[in-house]
Formats: structure tokens, C-alpha cells, sequence
């Protein structure tokens, strides 16, 4: 039917025209339908399918990397000493994590972490081809007699510790192997916060990496050391990778926190606060630890007076200790070390508590109104001498009076 | 009059508009399946345990799985669905190995009293699940390493009545052999346990069912532990398999019990599925490698009556060697209702035999 | 093919073959990708970027030394930010602390309002900068599943004062978590998994936009001590949002109540218990056993239900009440009275940080009903022509005397002769209205309270910020844009608070006019005589330029008993 275009028409005649083509019409109903259904049902599908897409992609990486990830086991060894009364074994409920009562056990660790450490296989990662192992110096806090090492594809090798670093507890292992599988490192400048985070471990006995995944927290923590991570890092994991979505590796599992400690740190374990030691660290740090020569916590070898509020007065120097060879003497005042004002014993503590024994460090001090600097080297608590004997002898168990930057007062509500 | 063409037009816009879903965060399947079948747990507050838990739902008239706790034998046990109505629940039994408790709903303490068709998880697949039905066998839902595991239960009892039950999400960790204590007490299960990294270790929330990402049932969250490995607080759930198996033997305990004098049949509490007790207390300390020294024995109970006495060193259970706690444990709960036990001691330089008779109802 | 079709029928099928093409079209683009690494990698890349867009206004919150507390987000370039109140609660002798932001700067911080009862607080970055800021979101649109970020500084373990980010779901809305000495109540909160923990408190929970839906400042915790247990608690960012105009203004921000219990029947109603002698659900005419239905539109569904949703507002807050009386459903919109917050300490309200806010309020609404300067504005008389009931009745004059007169057209003095209730307004036939009448009989109360608030809106008008005294005026919080003849609507997203300005006058009332944030227009007036308990509202409906002014032009005036409709038609300056 031809209709002349233009002609002015009353609506209802519409459905006149369109009977010429009924089937097309139809047709293109019936597909604008489907297509229709199927948008809505895609929308509503979308994040179910992305879930789907990122556990197959947690799954990946973890198979990906399994073949560099190793089974670490130790025989013998005894609980590491930790200051004061720390050789009970304390179950973790028994608040090994909370408020600690600051005091200044001369050249000890604090009794921060009251943690008794587990027999339980543990993780590591291979590093070179030729049998160089990293992992973590938590694995090693017993002292063990043997270590074995159990590769993905079942050979088991007996493990030499070639070094320690315990400021930023890691450990070299080192077994007679060749063309083991290196795994692919990022590098840090690629790292980015929010990028998700799988920590891999072998701690809880089966042959399968367990995955814990979480995302980047942060790039720079603990003097630039560590990156951090809120994956859920434990003793079964600390040793193990911290790897992205394509199995590549972003840095080491440790615990770690703002004081120095074989265990400080393990109180985080599972709160969502980890910390992973990454590659530009590690590759500092490991030619070092290839040649024997480990990482000890650094040490001054100074008291400071404890009844002198919100000052760092020295009290008493050890004999031998760095700061005796740089001619401090007794009533002292630090001011500054490495650049961070001191007050008190915690802001030494974490002043130095990621710079190594051998390094030096840069002191401000102040003596009798004058100003003057220091570099000071610092030592192993091996190398320091006892204290002299004061004429008021000092208790360094004595809690110190009241100090600031413990979030953990427990009169404080909520967080 | 509308021409037709507007209609369709018309119609095709409002079918854009019906077609289009809100935006889904694509957890709130397994969110709502899981929360539909979860139940909120009241009874008895024991020493330092709490008196509220949670319960996973899995059968439609009211059978509720839980772990096994003190709350569990109060006589004023409730137990509250995900539209706040509160039920009365009787412990029906428990087993000591898996520490699991098959609770039941017997009336609703408002209304109504009959208990309706209610939401559950279909362990033992009669194929009545009412969730959508996956590809894979619906009686072994797909669970790989690295899949979103989300719980739905009540810890530190956050929600009351009719008020949704928490979340936990992470991943499915590890499948790993349990080795754990409570406080000094080793804890009996050794089987495998679904490792995963959502915290889910807190008072209230074992019992709580764990479900992947379509919703399906996964495991249980199961007591709270500390893992012998790591030392630390362990998340962790109890298989799906496992607490089919539980399931299934507590509705349908075994022969030679019903062939027993039991009158009361499966529904009465330790009945034929619980391991016996004759009433020995043996020293424990948390370390599994001790002889079974026996510390105390209960007044009046069948290994009292026998002659058991404390300081006894059990050397064999019914021909077996038992050498240390683990062991006997092993042993004593492979003795089934009605059966005698023999005992051999060792009392002071003496080896004795002692046989406890089986317990007459 | 389309072989003829006339105009109508050629547009149908136009409309429908790009009807068809946009609809497959949209299908097309939206199917599932067959490559998982593209979806996955996306939504992370989406993630870290919004990450990177917030993490500049996180701040970590110091005290005057430097020592550290929590954490905190701005939400405005001018360097204001919200917190925690227990995060300043020490804070509050000098008021002054340290942010620092990512930029690794240390700004000086002025520590403003607190809410101690909601755990809120509000402080200011003192610097001359634009500062990063981020918005905040719906908190009631949250649902549980829902993927959140978490900005902070848990165990201060930055050093460079960039936060620590983590991640989680939303895992339980609408929850409530007692205080602790009546205060610090989390009373609708949004519950998570994302790790939160000493030193997060105080920091911004962010949903996968980028907008602020709660503040992060409690958890559960467990056996092992202050550490995440899985279970994290933020005030609710729809909540927060009622408390940022007070915060700002340095008030101590008082929450709001019913002053009235609620308890839970068999059936399930929730009903009226004990009503507090002044509470103003009684001045409403609500009696215990009535039956609570709904507020601001929520059906209320329980006690604790009702408890939790109370908790979320300030005082003064108009609420929305629907109630069974007496088999009738009535609706009221009710204000709210103070709750007393249980602080240990004296609290003087920061003047200066009230000031400032007076002053930006006030320019704001400058610029909106100024079209002109004027330098020379003392004009005190004035006359609008008022309409009601469509009629133009007359005007009112005021005069320089400040007496008020309604004239008729003629100009002769008008009497109110008659008050007639209509079905919703009611109409008032005047004749004359005085303010002193001549026969020695005073307006009525509230009458007079209508004009006196309506002179105070005047004066706003005509007199520009700059050449005012800001002694006598307060700034007094916030305001819920509702209108009494909008009972019904629900708000479709949660719109931004009025914020109220407050005199006294020096016959003893009390004026509160409410300002709109979003057009700077005063949208409302209230006068209130604590002599009498009489109250006058009055809805500035709508505007119109009048002359070089922005007037209001459509006013809704209710009293206790009266409704009516004032439309002003024209503003004349009087020589």
C-alpha cells in the first residue's frame, strides 16, 4: 500500500501501517527482548562473575609460585630467652599483645613478646637457583640442631643457616641443589597501595601453599624495610611470599614491629597488620648474608636516668660500649639520634631499632648547656660490657612513669 | 487510543527498566543463604565459657547443627531463627571425638507453636536444597583454595532477635589435619579441618555455617583452638563431610545400640552414638604423650563399682595396648554401648584385670 | 524495508529500530568477558585508584606535642575534618593539635565542636591551602557484601604520615553498640571485617567510590587484647552529616531525644511507655500505649530498633512522627529535645570558630538574595502586600516605630474579623492587626511571634553581612530540610543539613532561622517564647526577586492551632 509521505494521519491509523511488515517487526521485538533479559541479567551478575574471576586468580598465583616455595623443618632447639620472666610458656590468649609496662632491661630484649614458638614446619622461598633459601629468622628463634628442607616436587635436602638478619628478620638457608626454580620478584617502585596481596605458607602441614589474601597497606614502613599488608600473617606463613594477582613476588613474610625483638611483631599475627620485607631490601641485604655475616640489633650500651621526665638524661654507660669510645659520660642529655628528637627510653628504642650493629649513627647530645654531635658505631649486646655499680643502684625493671605512644592504654575507650 | 507501535515501544522501555537488577556486590547469594539458615544459640553460661553460640540449620523441621559446648545442656535452651522467632531446642547428642551437637527446634516459645518449613542446608542430599542447583554434585558443593568463604553467625552475641546474624569473608586457606588444644586440654579432633582466613575465631561464633560463594554449605565454624603448629589462634571449620557423617549417625544410630535394651531410641542424649563413660578421670595435662594414669574415679559409676582406683596405670583396653592418652582415647571410644570393658592395670608392682560390666539402663 | 510510511508512523518506527539498537547495544557492551584477567585487573586498578584520589585528605590526628591518638578525613578544602571525639579528648584545653597529612607535612590543627555522646568531633587544618577532601556518602544505601576501604594509622606505625589502607565488606548495618558512661554510643553502625585497630580510630570508612560512609572508632575484642578480631564499628556517615554543622560552629553538639520509652507488644507493635512529663511527645498529644508506627518515614520495628534510631540525631532535629491515637493515624513532625552529654569536664563553646561560621552563612545568603550593593541600606520601613487565600488582603507595613499595621488597598487599617479552619490552611479575613492595638489590647502571642520573626527576616535581607554586630547572633546547628507540607516524602538521598542562626530578641523570644547549604536562602523561621511555650514556624516556601532582593515570596506560617498561607506581591521601601 502506497501512502503519499507527509500527509497528515490521525495515530490510531498506525497500526494500518506497520501491517505491511508484521514479521520483521516482530523479529526485531523478539531480539531487542533477548537482548533486554540479558542485559538485565548481566548487570545483576557482574560482581558475581568478578568473585568468580578473582579466586580463580588467587588460585593461579598460588600454584604459580608453589614450585619455589619449600617446607622448612627443624629438629631440637631450645625457647629463645626474652628478658624477665619470659621462659613460661604463655599461650597466646594470655595477652602476649597488649599494653606491656615499659622498662629498660640493659641489653636485653624487652619482654615484649611472651610468645612460646611452635614445632611446626614453616616457610620458605627459594632465592637462587643454586640453592640459596630465604626465609624467616622467626623460623630460627629455637636454635635448631638440624633443618630440612622439602621441595615442592618431594626432594628433601638437610639445610645449612648460612646467616641471620634480625633487625629485619630474615634468614639465609643455603642447600646442596642446582636448577631449583626462582621465582619472579616486582619491584618496590611498582607496588602499588590497594593492589591485592596473597601471602603464601606451607605452616600448616599439607603439601598445598596455604593463601591468605589481603591487599598492599602501605610501601614504606619500619625505616623503609617492609611494605605492609592486612593478609592474614602468622607463624605459618612468616618465611613465606607475599605475591600480586600474577604470582609475582612482592616481599617476604616477617613479623615486625617498631622495637627490635627475635619476635616482636608475632603479636600482629592475624589482626590484619603484616609486613612483607621486599626487593630492594632483600637484594641489599642477602650478598651480605651469603658470606656468613649476619645482622645483630645495634646497641649504644647507655641507661637512661628513669626519674627524669620527659628528657633523656643518661644514667650509666656499659664498659666496653660505643658510647663510652665516643666520650659520653653520665649526665649526658641526647637530644637527637639519626635526626628524631629522644625524650625517653621508647623514643630510643625506636630510634634505632631497624639500624644494625656496625652501622653508625648520628647522636645529638648536650652537656652542661653545650651542644655537641656524636657518630656513634653501634655494637652487639655481645660486645658491650657490664654497667659500673652507681651509688643508687638501679632497678631496670622498674616500670618507667608514664610514656606516651602506646595506643594500647587500656583506660582509653575503643581504639 | 495508543498506537500499537508506542506500546511496544513504551513496553520495551519498561522491560530496560524491569531487566536492569541493582547493583549486586556478588556476595549477597551466599550472604542471604547463609544467614537464612543460621540460628542464634542461648543457654547456659559455664565458668569462662559463653552461654550464646550458633547454630547451622539442616533439616526443614527445625535439626540444628552446632559445636558442642555447656550452653548446649541447659533446659532453657533457645534457639532464635533469622526472623526473631525464638524456639525451644533440646540437645539431642553429641560426639566427643568431633566435638559437633545435633541440636532439635521442638516448639516455637510464641504463637504458633509448630515449627514451619524452615530454610536449611541439605547435607544429606534428599535433593530438597533449596538454594539454585549448581553444575557439580550438590552433596559435595565445588570448594577450591583461594574460593570466598563467607560465615554468618553471632559473635560477642552482636545481633538480638529478628537482627541479621554478622559476616566473616575471606578465603578457603588450607585443608589441613587439626592438631589444637584448648587452653591445656588437647582438643580430640584430628581430622581434617577447612583452614581460612576470615577471623572467625570468637566466642559465639562456632557453629556457624560456612558457605562458598553460590551460597552452598561448605563446613562449620568449629570450636575455639589454639593450633599445637603456630601457637596462635586458629579459623578454622569443620568439613562438609564430616559433618554429613555426624549427621547421619545421629539420626540413625547404630544397630547393635537399637538392639540394645535402649528403650528411648535415638533421640535420647548420648544415646548409642556418644562413646561411654564408666567414670575414670585420668591425669591430664595437655601433653597427649602421658601414660593414662588414673587421677580419680566418679563415685558410684560402673568403674567405681568394679574396683578402678585412682593411681591405677591402664595398661590395655579389650586386648589393646593403650601406652599414653592418645591411645586410650582411641580405644575408650571405639567401646560401644553395652559392650563390658576389660582393663588391665598396672597398681603399684601388681598387674591386675578388671572387667567394668556394661552399663544396665 | 520501510516502503511508506507517513510522518507519525515513520517516527515510530525511528524510535523503535534506535530503541532496538541502543537496547542490544547496551546488551552487547555489558556481557561477560571471556578474559578473567581483564575484570579482575580492572576492579583492582579501579580500587587503587580511588585510593590514591582519598589517601591525601587522611589525616594522622597528633596532639600539641606531637604525640600521637588517631586519625582523621577532611571533607572540605578549608581544612575542615571529622574524627573521633575520644581521638581529641585531650585535646580540649588549648584546642590546638598537629594533622599530618601524605603530603609529609605537619599542619597546625584547631580542635573544634564535640559530640560526646556520638563519638564525633570536627577540627581544622590552619593553613592558607586548598586541601584534598572527600565527600561523604549515603551510609543507609550501604548494604551488607558491600567491598569498603579502611584510612588510618593503626599502632602509628606510619612515619611518613601516609595511612595504612586495608580492605573488607560490610558485615552488619544498622548495628548498636552501648557507650561507655552514657556516652560514646554507636548507635547505627556500620559493621565490618576490614582490619581496624588502635590508632584507626577516628579515620574515614570509604565504600568503592570513594565517599565517606562512617568513621571508624571501636571494636570487639577478644581474649588476646586490643587487637582485630574481625569485628569493626563506624558511626554511620548520614548520622555524621546532622552533627557537622554544630561541629564546626565549636559547639558542644548535644544529641536529641523524645524524652520516651518504647516497648515491645506480643504482636509485635512497638508502643509508647513511659513518657517524660516535658517531653514534647506528650506536648504532641501522644500518651503511653499509643502505638509508635514509624520515623522520618522508617517503620519501626522494635525496641532496640527505636533506640538505635534515636541515637542519630542532634537536638532539635524535626522528626517525623507517625503514631496511632485513639484508631487514628496521625502524622507530626516533633522536635527533638537535648540529651545532656555526661562529660567530666566544663566545656566553653569556641566563639570564634561560631563567628566564622556566622559569617560564612551570612555572606552566603548575601550572595544569594543580593543582586546589587547597596551602601546605604539602614532603610527600616518597608511594606509587603500580602495575599491569602488568593485574595490580596492587604499589606503589611512596618513602620519606623517598628509597630506593625496590615492596610487594606485603600490603605485604611485592616482588623482581623474572622479565623475559619479549612481543611488545611486556615484563612484569615483581616481587618486590622496592630501591634499595640489602639484600644490597649496587645496582639495575640502568636501573632505578634509571626511578625517579629518575620522583621528578623527582613533585617537579614536588608542589612548586608558586612555592616552587622554578629554579637547578639549564635550559630546553633543544624536543621532538617523537610517541610510540614512534605511530611510523607522520603528523603531520596540524604540532603545536606540546614544550618541555623539563632537571636534573641529583647522582648525574650527566641529566632531561629535556618539556612539552605546548597542555595545560601533562608528557608525557614522560628520564633519561640519560653514565657508562653508558644512556637511559630514559618516555611519560606519559595523566592522571587523583588527590586534588587531576593525575597521569599510564598511563606507557610503555623501556630499551635492556625495554618495559613502569607504570598508576598510586592516589597516597597517607604521614604
Amino acid at each position: 500500500m502506497s501512502l503519499p509521505f507527509g500527509s497528515p494521519r490521525k495515530p490510531r491509523d498506525s497500526a494500518m501501517i506497520f501491517k505491511p511488515q508484521p514479521t520483521r517487526f516482530t523479529l526485531g521485538v523478539v531480539i531487542v527482548f533477548v537482548g533486554v533479559l540479558s542485559h538485565g541479567t548481566v548487570v545483576a551478575k557482574d560482581s558475581y562473575e568478578l568473585r568468580r574471576a578473582q579466586q580463580r586468580r588467587f588460585r593461579e598465583a598460588a600454584s604459580k609460585l608453589r614450585p619455589s616455595l619449600v617446607r622448612i623443618e627443624t629438629v631440637g632447639g631450645v625457647q629463645p630467652l626474652s628478658g624477665g620472666t619470659a621462659n613460661l610458656p604463655i599461650s597466646p590468649e594470655e595477652g602476649s599483645g597488649g599494653s606491656q609496662r615499659r622498662t629498660q632491661t640493659p641489653f636485653r630484649d624487652a619482654p615484649g613478646s611472651r610468645f612460646k614458638v611452635a614445632s611446626g614446619p614453616t616457610t620458605g622461598l627459594v632465592y637462587s637457583a643454586d640453592g640459596y633459601i630465604l626465609t624467616s629468622s622467626f623460623n630460627f628463634v629455637v636454635e635448631p640442631a638440624i633443618i630440612t628442607v622439602a621441595l615442592a616436587d618431594g626432594r628433601r635436602f638437610v639445610a645449612e643457616l648460612v646467616a641471620r638478619d634480625q633487625v629485619r628478620k630474615l634468614a639465609l638457608l643455603k642447600i646442596d641443589a642446582t636448577d631449583l626454580p626462582v621465582p619472579q620478584w616486582q619491584e618496590r617502585t611498582e607496588i602499588r597501595v590497594g593492589q591485592w596481596a596473597i601471602a603464601l605458607g606451607l605452616g600448616f602441614g599439607g603439601d598445598d601453599a596455604s593463601l591468605t589474601v589481603g591487599v598492599v597497606s602501605a610501601y614504606n614502613r619500619m625505616m623503609g624495610n617492609a611494605i605492609q599488608t592486612d593478609a592474614k600473617l602468622n607463624p605459618a606463613n612468616y618465611g613465606g611470599p607475599l605475591c600480586d594477582l600474577n604470582g609475582r613476588v612482592l616481599g617476604i613474610c616477617v613479623p615486625m614491629a617498631q622495637r627490635p625483638g627475635d619476635l616482636a611483631g608475632v603479636e600482629f599475627y592475624d589482626a590484619g597488620i603484616g609486613f612483607a620485607v621486599p626487593k630492594d631490601r632483600v637484594d641489599a641485604i642477602v650478598p651480605q648474608l651469603m658470606k656468613g655475616k649476619s645482622f645483630y640489633r645495634g646497641w649504644l650500651g647507655v641507661v637512661l636516668d628513669p626519674a627524669v621526665r620527659d628528657a633523656a638524661v643518661i644514667l650509666n654507660i656499659a664498659d666496653p660500649s660505643p658510647m663510652l669510645d665516643a666520650g659520653i659520660i653520665p649526665g649526658d642529655r641526647i637530644i637527637k639520634v639519626a635526626g628524631k628528637e629522644i625524650r625517653h627510653f621508647g623514643h630510643l628504642v625506636k630510634a634505632l631499632y631497624m639500624i644494625p650493629a656496625g652501622d653508625f649513627v648520628r647522636l645529638e647530645l648536650e652537656r652542661d648547656g653545650a651542644m655537641f654531635v656524636a657518630e656513634v658505631r653501634l655494637a652487639r649486646n655481645t660486645e658491650l660490657g657490664s654497667l659500673p655499680d652507681l651509688a643508687e643502684p638501679f632497678d631496670p625493671t622498674q616500670p618507667l612513669p608514664d610514656t606516651d605512644e602506646s595506643p594500647n592504654q587500656p583506660d582509653k575507650p575503643g581504639p | 487510543m495508543i498506537p500499537r507501535s508506542t506500546v511496544i515501544v513504551f513496553g520495551m522501555i519498561l522491560l530496560w527498566g524491569g531487566g536492569v537488577a541493582p547493583a549486586d556486590n556478588g556476595f549477597e547469594r551466599a550472604i542471604s543463604a547463609a544467614r537464612a539458615r543460621s540460628v542464634k544459640l542461648y543457654g547456659l553460661k559455664v565458668g569462662q565459657q559463653v552461654g550464646y553460640g550458633t547454630g547451622t540449620i539442616v533439616s526443614a523441621g527445625g535439626d540444628i547443627l552446632t559445636v558442642y559446648s555447656l550452653l548446649l545442656e541447659s533446659n532453657k535452651l533457645r534457639a532464635v531463627t533469622s526472623d526473631g522467632t525464638r524456639y525451644h531446642a533440646e540437645l539431642v547428642t553429641f560426639d566427643r571425638r568431633t566435638q559437633l551437637a545435633l541440636i532439635k527446634m521442638t516448639r516455637a516459645l510464641e504463637g504458633d507453636s509448630s515449627i514451619g518449613s524452615l530454610p536449611f542446608f541439605d547435607l544429606v542430599c534428599s535433593g530438597d536444597d533449596t538454594a539454585e542447583k549448581s553444575s557439580s554434585d550438590p552433596c559435595e558443593p565445588e570448594l577450591l583454595l583461594g574460593d570466598w568463604v563467607l560465615a554468618a553467625g553471632n559473635p560477642f552475641k552482636i545481633a538480638e532477635g529478628a537482627e541479621p546474624v554478622s559476616i566473616a569473608h575471606g578465603v578457603y586457606s588450607a585443608r589441613a589435619r587439626l592438631d589444637a588444644r584448648r587452653k591445656v586440654r588437647e582438643f580430640p579432633y584430628h581430622g581434617d579441618v577447612l583452614v581460612i582466613d576470615a577471623v572467625t575465631s570468637n566466642p559465639g561464633a562456632p557453629g556457624s555455617p560456612l558457605v562458598n560463594l553460590d551460597g552452598k554449605l561448605v563446613g562449620m565454624i568449629g570450636r575455639l583452638v589454639v593450633s599445637n603448629l603456630t601457637h596462635t589462634k586458629f579459623d578454622y571449620a569443620i568439613p562438609r563431610d564430616v559433618l554429613r557423617s555426624f549427621l547421619i549417625g545421629a539420626k540413625n544410630p547404630r544397630d547393635s545400640v537399637v538392639a540394645n535394651t535402649d528403650p528411648s531410641g535415638p533421640t535420647r542424649r548420648d544415646g548409642g552414638f556418644a562413646r561411654v563413660d564408666p567414670g575414670i578421670r585420668l591425669t591430664r595435662t595437655g601433653y597427649m604423650k602421658l601414660p593414662p594414669l588414673v587421677e580419680r574415679v566418679r563415685r558410684g559409676s560402673p568403674a567405681a563399682k568394679a574396683g578402678v582406683r585412682p593411681d591405677d596405670l591402664i595398661l590395655s583396653i579389650n586386648g589393646h595396648r593403650v601406652a599414653d592418652l592418645q591411645s586410650y582415647d582411641k580405644r575408650i571410644a571405639q567401646v560401644a554401648q553395652g559392650e563390658p570393658i576389660d582393663l588391665v592395670i598396672q597398681r603399684k608392682k601388681n598387674v591386675i584385670t578388671i572387667r567394668i560390666p556394661a552399663e544396665t539402663p | 524495508m520501510v516502503t511508506a510510511l507517513n510522518s507519525s508512523g515513520r517516527v515510530h518506527a525511528v524510535l523503535s529500530c534506535f530503541c532496538s539498537a541502543l537496547f542490544f547495544g547496551v546488551a552487547l557492551s555489558a556481557a561477560p568477558r571471556t578474559d578473567d584477567a581483564d575484570i579482575v585487573a580492572h576492579d583492582e586498578m579501579r580500587r587503587i585508584e580511588m585510593i590514591e584520589r582519598v589517601t591525601p585528605a587522611s589525616v594522622c590526628v597528633y596532639d600539641d606535642n606531637k604525640r600521637g591518638g588517631g586519625s582523621g578525613a577532611l571533607i572540605d578544602p578549608d581544612g575542615y575534618g571529622i574524627t573521633n571525639f575520644h581521638v581529641v579528648a585531650k585535646m580540649l584545653g588549648e584546642r590546638r593539635g598537629w594533622g599530618g597529612l601524605g603530603d609529609g607535612e605537619f599542619y597546625r590543627m584547631e580542635v573544634l565542636g564535640i559530640d560526646p555522646t556520638g563519638d564525633v568531633a570536627m577540627f581544622r587544618l590552619l593553613d592558607e591551602q586548598r586541601f584534598p577532601s572527600v565527600p561523604l556518602g549515603d551510609s543507609d544505601a550501604v548494604r551488607v557484601g558491600d567491598p569498603v576501604v579502611v584510612l588510618g594509622d593503626p599502632f602509628l606505625l606510619s612515619e611518613d604520615n601516609m595511612p595504612t589502607v586495608t580492605t573488607g565488606i560490610i558485615t552488619g548495618v544498622h548495628r548498636y553498640q552501648g557507650g561507655t558512661k552514657g556516652n560514646l554510643i554507636y548507635s547505627d553502625c556500620l559493621q565490618t571485617d576490614a582490619p581496624i585497630n588502635p590508632g584507626n580510630s577516628g579515620g574515614p570508612l570509604f565504600n568503592a567510590r570513594g565517599e565517606v560512609i562512617g568513621i571508624n572508632g571501636r571494636i570487639s575484642v577478644g581474649e588476646r587484647g586490643r587487637f582485630n578480631v574481625g569485628l569493626g564499628y563506624s558511626i554511620s556517615s548520614n548520622q555524621v552529616r546532622r552533627f557537622v554543622p554544630a561541629l564546626r560552629a565549636g559547639l558542644l553538639a548535644r544529641h536529641g531525644t523524645l524524652d520516651a520509652t518504647v516497648i515491645e507488644k506480643d504482636d509485635g507493635t512497638v508502643v509508647f511507655d513511659e513518657i517524660g512529663s516535658n517531653s514534647p511527645v506528650r506536648a504532641a498529644g501522644f500518651r503511653d500505649g499509643d502505638r509508635l508506627v514509624s520515623l522520618n518515614g522508617t517503620a519501626i520495628r522494635s525496641a532496640n530498633h527505636y533506640i538505635s534510631i534515636m541515637g542519630t540525631f542532634p537536638e532539635d532535629w524535626p522528626l517525623t512522627v507517625v503514631v496511632r491515637h485513639a484508631s487514628r493515624r496521625i502524622e507530626k513532625v516533633i522536635r527533638l529535645v537535648p540529651v545532656d552529654p555526661k562529660i567530666n569536664f566544663e566545656y566553653v563553646a569556641d566563639r570564634e570558630a561560631n563567628v566564622r561560621q556566622i559569617k560564612r552563612v551570612l555572606r552566603r545568603f548575601d550572595k544569594a538574595t543580593r543582586t546589587k550593593q547597596r551602601s546605604n541600606s539602614t532603610a527600616t520601613a518597608y511594606s509587603w502586600a500580602l495575599t491569602m487565600n488568593g485574595d490580596v488582603q492587604g499589606f503589611v507595613e512596618r513602620g519606623v516605630d517598628s509597630t506593625f499595621r496590615v492596610v487594606n488597598q485603600k490603605g485604611e487599617p485592616a482588623r482581623l474579623v474572622r479565623i475559619e479552619d479549612g481543611a488545611r490552611k486556615t484563612i484569615l479575613t483581616f481587618d486590622s492587626l496592630w501591634a499595640e492595638r489602639p484600644d490597649g489590647q496587645t496582639l495575640l502571642p502568636q501573632q505578634q511571634m509571626v511578625f517579629t520573626a518575620l522583621y528578623y527576616l527582613q533585617s537579614l535581607l536588608l542589612v548586608p553581612v558586612d555592616e552587622r554586630d554578629f554579637n547578639p547572633v549564635e550559630h546553633v546547628g543544624a536543621d532538617a530540610p523537610i517541610s510540614p507540607s512534605r511530611l510523607s516524602a522520603p528523603d531520596a538521598s540524604p540532603p545536606v543539613p540546614w544550618e541555623v542562626l539563632a537571636w534573641q530578641t529583647t522582648g525574650g523570644l527566641t529566632i531561629k532561622v535556618s539556612f539552605d547549604g546548597d542555595s545560601g536562602l533562608a528557608r525557614r523561621v522560628r520564633a519561640f517564647d519560653p514565657a508562653t511555650d508558644q512556637h511559630v514556624s514559618i516555611e519560606l516556601l519559595s523566592h522571587r526577586q523583588l527590586g534588587d532582593v531576593v525575597w521569599p515570596s510564598v511563606l507557610e506560617v503555623a501556630t499551635a492551632d492556625a495554618r495559613f498561607t502569607i504570598e508576598v506581591q510586592s516589597v516597597e521601601r517607604l521614604p
